[in-house]
């Protein structure tokens, strides 16, 4: 089956015509119905003959049912009959120059933002009436045919040893940001500009599916070359878990940002499904009013656990620990404590050790999961801990550096935090340590060689 | 926890390394920990003080001490009416493209082109190129003409401060070379002292503040163009505006930022009050006429005596350096936003060839340029502000247009006062450049304009 490839500035402004090949209007502007690696065009928005500058164009919204053809010369119609809607926009749609052409898309393979330079489709079926979105041009060959010099590209092609290249990112791998808002400003000036593109993207948002699938990790490199505004749409669209994971993977000063620009129930959220320490670390980031009203919206347990850790400073043991930990009192047994984990399924980071506390929450000692699993069944934790050595420690007001030094000495997956009455507070893991200890430039040198 | 950092500050489009953050916004700062509210709130100003007043700083460069020097020492007061007038309109925008800044989290090249395609973003581009180009020509004329005072040849002052500013912005970061010239610039405070000290007429100065005047000639008029484009330029547009985005200023934190972009536009045409006014109150009461940089260090004289000559050269130097680093890689910024390449001098050649090329090539023109032999080093000062003044005009339609639209700019859309005076700004330009176009080539055509 013979396809034609298209780029929408091929398309757009050129003559729609009747079955008589008189022209009614030009195109302003391609409708796809979003979906699948290769979204259908589904209708076309057109600026009526006749509608001349200073009047503002009608935006008519014409279904592709009536198109006929699709060449680079313009569209033609089947019918004479012109079914003209008033153009609204609907969920599901992107209209390609409007929401597209020159705005920056995510590259979900590439992992960064893109500015689209044309939009490519491939056209098949008779007359070419299946027009599809195939994917977006990034390149300068893009930029050039913009411009309307793209025979200069052609040219330094064939005649130099220049190789102006065409850079087709497939739609499979992009993820638009947001619509955009067809809002005319002031009747008049912009409503032209906009090429009577009318309609309003309120409450019409995107959802993005095909980033959502990607690793929290990813989203938020993402995330993080966007524009404050975009960085919080894009978080909004999100489910709250995915948000939550990648909030917790920004710089806890963007994250302090996000947290300022995002609507405060949507925030209140997020923040709830971070751990505490990770929610203290980003609310320490964001204005103390704002903070304030972010912390009253969260439930008692966790805005007590938030503020607790809010009141340690950043570089001591107690700025950096987690409150979420699982303690037991000795009298357990090894298997009932094992399927108390089962029933907790505590996460992966927080599953090293069980801690060992007398009634009134003084750490007695910890376990590690090998310990548990390897013990008798029968036999208490007081017990099993009877043959180890004491439990190592450190207090919450201890420089972090020296906790490092702890982690490292004692091998240890995590270690406890207490207060100076040696009552748990909480823990420190060695992921946790870890990030400390990486200068920030190896940090960044880590993360580019991922890409 | 802070995975990103590195990347997410790497990334951001910005004008230097990605410092954001690290000595304004100490994570330190704890709600509820050993800093208070009021300290807090004390700190947040402080972090976000600088925009404005660095921007501000960096436009009395090499062009502007030429530009005011030569204004006192040809016209005497009599152009500070204009400064007054143009001080409102550097004020309203500047704040309009923090503002902007602000509400978007964009600079102004990607909404051009995002609002207005490629072709207008060509064109804009275009002339802002053109404009920065001549602004770095000034900048490193303006290194050759203080190195001349000195006694350092042109040949030997120019290559080396063009391979300085590459080092020390690509290998160290342009916001550590930045603090160092702002620090440097207290010298600036030698042209009040020396004003002060001659006891000029000041009810006279005061009175020409608020007294418009005008000459039909046209060196006059392209002073007075020249006078408008050094005060408020293109790269200035986009510098403030890349500030804003780049600092992570959203509109929460904006107000403390309207108060120093304001502020800022006014301390720097205070200075550049003083500067006209130490100029007129020594050349142009003498009679002593300015045909190069050395002869505005006359003006200096009441304060430094002999010394008045090292004095301006340095202040001269200074400024021309602080300039010269900052506009080749906002040149070279601004078009890479603009066209979608990949920028920032963390990237290498390979990732970022674009963004380098422009960047090498912004230096070396602007170097090379100001080594023709011969070149008169003053008048190229001067003439690089009038075409940033003509080529102002077309950025600033650009620029109010997406501050004014609320498609754009939702509930932070500019008022009308501010609207107004933008577009009087924009309008006398175009206007300036009529009568510019028209007193030169009245002549032509045997028209006496006396």
């Amino acid at each position: 089956m013979a396809t034609t490839i298209y780029y929408l500035s091929q398309l757009l402004n050129k003559p729609v015509r009747d079955p008589q090949g008189n022209p009614v209007g030009i195109v302003s502007d391609l409708i796809v119905r979003l979906g699948g690696s290769f979204p259908p065009v589904t209708a076309l928005t057109l600026r009526l003959g006749g509608a001349s500058r200073g009047i503002p164009p009608l935006a008519t919204f014409l279904h592709w049912r009536q198109v006929a053809s699709v060449s680079i010369s313009g569209i033609n119609l089947s019918s004479a009959r012109l079914d003209l809607q008033r153009f609204r926009r609907r969920p599901g749609e992107l209209l390609l120059d409007a929401d597209l052409m020159d705005q920056q898309v995510l590259d979900l393979n590439g992992r960064k933002l893109v500015r689209v330079n044309d939009v490519q489709l491939v056209a098949a079926g008779p007359g070419g009436t299946d027009l599809r979105l195939a994917g977006i041009d990034v390149g300068l060959r893009g930029l050039l045919r913009r411009l309307d010099i793209e025979p200069v590209a052609r040219w330094l092609d064939e005649h130099t040893p220049l190789d102006i290249p065409d850079r087709v990112i497939p739609w499979e791998s992009i993820e638009p940001l947001d619509l955009v808002d067809l809002t005319p400003d002031q009747v008049g000036a912009d409503i032209i500009e906009a090429g009577g593109r009318i309609g309003s993207s309120k409450g019409l948002k995107l959802t993005h599916e095909k980033l959502a699938a990607l690793h929290p990790a990813d989203v938020a490199e993402l995330v993080a070359q966007m524009s404050a505004p975009d960085r919080a749409a894009i978080l909004e669209s999100l489910d709250t878990e995915t948000a939550a994971e990648t909030l917790g993977e920004l710089e806890p000063e963007m994250q302090g940002d996000v947290l300022e620009d995002l609507p405060t129930e949507t925030a209140v959220e997020i923040l709830s499904e971070l751990p505490p320490d990770e929610a203290a670390d980003a609310l320490a980031e964001v204005d103390p009013d704002r903070a304030a009203e972010l912390l009253s919206g969260l439930d008692i347990r966790d805005a007590r656990a938030v503020r607790e850790l809010m009141a340690y400073p950043e570089d001591v043991a107690g700025g950096m620990m987690n409150t979420s930990f699982v303690a037991v009192t000795g009298s357990l047994t090894a298997q009932a404590t094992i399927d108390r984990l089962r029933r907790l399924a505590p996460p992966a980071e927080e599953i090293s050790y069980v801690y060992v506390v007398d009634e009134n929450g003084k750490l007695i000692g910890a376990l590690s999961l090998r310990d548990l699993i390897v013990a008798p069944p029968k036999a208490r934790l007081a017990d099993i801990l009877a043959g180890k050595g004491e439990v190592v420690h450190v207090r919450a007001d201890m420089p972090l550096d020296e906790v490092i030094h702890v982690i490292e000495k004692y091998n240890l997956l995590a270690v406890p935090v207490t207060d100076e009455n040696e009552h748990l507070l909480g823990v420190i893991t060695v992921d946790d340590a870890i990030e400390q200890l990486l200068p920030e430039e190896t940090r960044r040198g880590l993360l580019r060689s991922h890409r | 926890m802070r995975g990103l950092r590195g990347a997410a500050a790497r990334l951001a489009s910005a004008f230097g390394r990605e410092e954001r953050g690290s000595i304004e916004k100490k994570p330190a700062i704890r709600l509820f920990g050993r800093l208070g509210l009021w300290r807090y709130r004390l700190l947040a100003f402080l972090s976000i003080i600088g925009p404005g007043i660095i921007t501000a700083n960096a436009d009395n460069d090499a062009g502007g001490i030429s530009t005011y020097s030569v204004a006192g020492a040809r016209y005497g007061y009599s152009l500070l009416w204009l400064l007054f007038i143009v001080t409102f309109s550097l004020a309203v925008t500047q704040e309009m493209g923090a503002r902007t800044g602000a509400a978007t989290g964009k600079g102004l090249a990607a909404l051009i082109r995002e609002r207005y395609g490629v072709k207008w973003t060509f064109f804009a581009m275009v002339c802002t190129l053109f404009a920065n180009l001549a602004t770095t020509i000034a900048e490193f004329a303006g290194v050759a003409a203080a190195g001349e005072i000195l006694g350092v040849p042109r040949w030997i002052s120019v290559p080396i401060t063009a391979v300085l500013v590459w080092v020390l912005v690509v290998r160290y970061s342009f916001r550590s070379v930045e603090r160092v010239f702002l620090f440097l610039s207290a010298i600036y405070i030698a042209w009040p002292l020396s004003a002060i000290l001659v006891h000029p007429p000041w009810g006279e100065a005061l009175r020409h503040l608020v007294t418009p005047s005008f000459q039909w000639d046209a060196s006059y008029i392209l002073l007075f163009v020249a006078f408008v484009g050094t005060t408020i330029t293109p790269w200035g547009q986009f510098f403030i505006q890349a500030y804003v985005v780049d600092k992570g200023i959203g509109p929460r934190e904006y107000p403390a930022t309207r108060v120093d972009v304001i502020i800022g536009a006014f301390l720097t045409d205070v200075m550049s009050f003083f500067m006209i006014v130490a100029t007129a109150s020594t050349l142009f009461a003498k009679g002593i006429p300015i045909t190069s940089a050395a002869d505005a260090a006359i003006a200096l004289q009441p304060l430094a005596g002999a010394l008045a000559s090292e004095v301006f050269a340095v202040g001269l130097l200074n400024a021309s350096l602080l300039a010269a680093s900052i506009l080749p890689l906002a040149t070279a910024y601004t078009l890479c936003e603009a066209f979608g390449w990949e920028a920032g001098v963390d990237r290498s050649w390979g990732e970022a060839p674009a963004f380098h090329s422009l960047y090498v090539f912004a230096i070396a023109f602007g170097a090379l340029f100001a080594l023709i032999p011969g070149l008169p080093l003053l008048n190229v000062m001067l003439f690089a502000q009038d075409v940033n003044g003509i080529l102002l005009v077309v950025v600033l339609v650009f620029a109010i247009r997406i501050a004014s639209s609320r498609a754009v700019m939702g509930e932070y859309a500019n008022g009308r006062l501010g609207n107004l005076i933008a577009w009087a700004t924009a309008a006398g330009l175009i206007i300036l450049t009529i009568l510019l176009i028209a007193a030169s080539l009245a002549p032509v055509f045997g028209i006496d304009v006396g």
